[in-house]
């Protein structure tokens, strides 16, 4: 399997003198296409600012990130804004559509950006809420969407097009439970197509569609799951009698 | 945008949309108001008047003239007296269907006298009179009948009598209306000769000049532009405002893959559409308020107004200066909110404040440049010149806005031993600069703006060297002071009586006061547009443009009286005479 997002000794630090936090520290993650891995950690602990940094919207004070395999820190500002736009999907717990949008034109946005024809990014658009099941709402302004709708066109924002990385924090924070795991099912629908993503979340119940849960603490990577084993370990031989 | 965000744009909408309206109405106004050239010449290039007590040299003299340059378009002139006035009427025979006259007359009722013993009269003649059409008006001894109400279009406070040019011997002046080739105009545009012939018939060549509606349009469009930078201020404000509202959907749009670039247009987009929008609607109000109200500025213009001569570039012009202020307006938040970290963008935190660095340096260049703009943007004889008329106050407004941060930081220094209300508010301007600078920047134009109107209107009220009336005295001019009028020394007596008979009702004392007059070749005598002989006055001031303009004038000479002089406690002895000056003896 190949390594698409993969964070090497990330320590960030914010402040300076008497003010200086360090969010995170010397972490090491990576995160396989088509895998799912899960962030839980208390309030503080350095999630977010992971997940910021796994994105390319901030740069880590040391350390190094690659997304399939080209390193952040070599690419200029525009680079890694284009590589946002063709490659990273995010989710947010409060959605962060725009308002003035509707949810096909939300959807479409990072194409549109990125200098696809608005018809063709109509067409993607479309059949990435259809693929969640939110088609018919395509027309529909944000404010007249339900929570579980509005997080589907944010999950279909984050895949349109070729996106194969997905980076949700707290994506079910803002919807109940029923909700939540209908949202956790398509992320975990998403992967199958190859996609690799980081899922930040307190909820434990949630983690556990994840393939791999990783704990923080005072920006410390203090504990994760092992991946399970793949059908090739069955081919490993045992022991003989 | 407007969807959403409209109780926020709306007050920026209707202030732009308004000061739109005013710019574009005052444009169209400047345009149309401004006196026409053909109000003198009618479609001619030049105007020659000649004037001589001798009708039958005046008459010859014409002869050779049209002869000379024909086609060439007769207007006589003479004065009669009004029965009971000091005034005279204009006796004018000219033919209504001349081949350059035609701006010059208009038939209003009935018609144009086709023989004689038939006139056409003013509206101002028919009400001095009391006569209207087929109505026998009485001067002379023989009657004429008014067939007709006419008007001259370009200046409708020329009043005079028409009759057919049949019997030109008893006028005293005569106008020639000529076409030049463009090879043989003398003297340049806009100019004036005197000349006498040798059968003494004095008169003045004056060649048609550049219309007056430019520089009139350059002026009020350099209003404009202030009236906008004031406006695109306080919009620059709104913007601000709007533009960290929207902090996290930039930080959205951001995290998307946008550009710095992509970021920066949303907001310039919105001033975009903001300025188009107050332009259309703005325009719009312009052009319906001046279809509506063109007629009632026709008093004050002088002339008759066609609410349909708009010059469709100084729309253009207006809708130009409204987009780019507003764009103007919109860049300097775009640029403010796309550097925004996203991260804290995403957040919805409005960034730290920065300090703004050498400010002070950009506020002095800004300022100097201002000044030399405004300085240069006016040359010699007056007339504005359009870029550094406008970009002057550009600079210093630019200046302003660099000033501001220093002015906050200054007054935040006091903060801390204020009361609190006053304290928050400071703080918070200097937290919010760039929001605080711009609004800070707009009312102080606004205050300058009045500052400067005060300032001018102070500099034009008299000075202890344009007049020293006092609240108890009076100042009755007997002419209009640019041609003082030949009168005979029986109007003189009548004058004097009048002006005795109401000194006595009121208990005053009369002062006789002179004008000092001009005293070209010939002998002197030369005559206003509507062919009324006279003097021209001296004034102080100085020379350009062929002698014919004065500029910085500081008033009229007066010839100086024993009256006067002892009034004022001035010993006559005391007064030097200038060498040069003899002709006029001293003046006060």
């Amino acid at each position: 399997m190949t390594a698409v997002i993969e964070l090497c000794g990330v320590t960030k630090v914010y402040g300076e003198g008497a003010s200086e936090v360090h969010a995170l520290h010397e972490v090491a993650l990576t995160v396989q296409a088509g895998q799912l891995v899960a962030v839980m950690g208390p309030s503080g602990s350095g999630k977010s600012t992971l997940l910021t940094i796994a994105g390319s919207l901030e740069e880590p004070s040391t350390g190094e990130v690659f997304i399939d395999g080209v390193a952040l820190s070599a690419m200029s500002r525009n680079d890694r804004a284009r590589l946002r736009r063709r490659s990273i999907g995010y989710v947010f717990q409060d959605f962060n559509l725009l308002a003035g949008l509707t949810a096909a034109e939300n959807v479409t946005l990072p194409l549109e950006l990125d200098g696809v024809s608005s018809k063709a990014a109509r067409s993607l658009g479309l059949e990435a809420l259809a693929a969640l099941g939110v088609a018919e709402h395509g027309a529909r302004f944000p404010d007249e969407l339900s929570g579980g709708e509005r997080q589907r066109v944010a999950i279909a924002r984050a895949l349109v097009g070729e996106r194969h990385v997905l980076l949700a924090d707290e994506p079910t924070g803002a919807l109940d439970s029923a909700n939540g795991e209908a949202v956790m099912r398509l992320l975990r629908k998403a992967m199958e197509r190859g996609v690799a993503g980081i899922i930040v979340t307190h909820d434990a119940q949630l983690a556990s569609w994840a393939d791999r849960v990783v704990f923080l603490r005072d920006g410390r990577v203090v504990d994760q799951t092992a991946t399970p084993a793949g059908p090739e370990s069955l081919l490993v031989p045992g022991p003989t009698a | 945008m407007f969807r959403r965000e409209w109780r926020q744009q709306i007050i920026v909408l209707v202030l732009l949309s308004v000061t739109v309206a005013a710019a574009v109405f005052a444009a169209i106004s400047a345009y149309n108001i401004t006196p026409s050239e053909s109000a003198q010449f009618g479609n001619a290039d030049r105007r020659l008047t000649l004037s001589s007590p001798d009708s039958e040299a005046l008459t010859t003299e014409v002869a050779k003239l049209a002869d000379q340059y024909a086609p060439v378009e007769q207007i006589w002139h003479a004065q009669l007296p009004i029965p009971g006035s000091v005034e005279n009427v204009d006796l004018r025979a000219e033919d209504p269907h001349g081949p350059y006259s035609g701006p010059l007359l208009t038939l209003l009722h009935g018609q144009y006298p086709t023989k004689a013993g038939e006139v056409a009269v003013t509206d101002g003649i028919a009400a001095t009179f009391g006569v209207g059409v087929g109505d026998q008006l009485r001067i002379l001894v023989d009657p004429w009948t008014v067939v007709g109400v006419v008007e001259n279009s370009t200046q409708l406070d020329d009043e005079f009598i028409l009759t057919l040019p049949v019997d030109p011997t008893a006028s005293e002046t005569v106008n020639l209306l000529i076409r030049d080739h463009p090879d043989e105009r003398a003297g340049g545009p806009n100019s004036i000769r005197q000349f006498a012939t040798p059968d003494g018939i004095t008169g003045f060549s004056q060649s048609r000049g550049p219309s007056d509606r430019g520089p009139a349009v350059i002026a009020a469009l350099s209003l404009d532009t202030i009236a906008l930078l004031l406006v695109s201020l306080v919009a620059a404000a709104g913007f601000v405002v709007v533009a960290q509202r929207r902090l996290r959907q930039f930080g959205m749009l951001a995290a998307m893959g946008a550009t710095n670039r992509q970021l920066r247009l949303v907001t310039i987009a919105q001033g975009l559409a903001a300025g188009l929008v107050s332009a259309v609607v703005g325009t719009s109000v312009a052009l319906i308020g001046w279809i509506t109200w063109s007629s009632s500025l026709e008093s004050v213009a002088n002339h008759r107004i066609n609410s349909a001569d708009i010059p469709w570039w100084l729309l253009v012009a207006g809708i130009a200066l409204a987009l780019l202020t507003t764009t103007a307006a919109a860049w300097w938040p775009a640029r403010t909110t796309a550097r925004v970290p996203v991260v804290t963008a995403l957040s919805g935190r409005p960034p730290r404040p920065k300090r703004a660095h050498r400010s002070a340096l950009a506020a002095v260049i800004f300022f100097v440049i201002g000044y030399v703009c405004l300085a240069k943007g006016i040359d010699k004889t007056g007339v504005a010149k359009p870029f550094p008329f406008v970009g002057g106050p550009i600079a210093i407004v630019l200046g302003i806005l660099f000033l501001c941060p220093i002015a906050i930081r200054a007054l935040s220094i006091v903060a801390r031993r204020l009361p609190i209300a006053a304290r928050l508010a400071l703080r918070d301007l200097a937290r919010y600069q760039a929001r605080a600078a711009a609004a800070l920047a707009a009312i102080s134009l606004g205050l300058g703006i009045a500052f400067t109107a005060i300032v001018i209107s102070a500099a034009a009220t008299p000075a202890h060297d344009s007049g020293n009336l006092s609240d108890r005295q009076m100042l009755f001019r007997l002419a209009d002071f640019d041609l003082i009028p030949d009168r005979t020394a029986a109007q003189i007596d009548q004058l004097d009586a009048s002006i005795d008979q109401l000194a006595a009702s009121l208990g005053a004392k009369v002062y006789p006061l002179d004008a000092a007059i001009a005293a070209p070749a010939g002998d002197g005598t030369v005559a206003d547009p509507q062919g009324r002989p006279g003097h021209p006055t001296i004034l102080l001031g100085q020379r350009v443009d062929h002698g014919v303009e004065v500029s910085g004038s500081k008033g009229f000479i007066y010839v100086a009286n024993p009256d006067i002089l002892a009034t004022v406690g001035v010993d006559p002895d005391t007064i030097a005479r200038p060498p040069r000056c003899s002709p006029l003896g001293p003046v006060i």
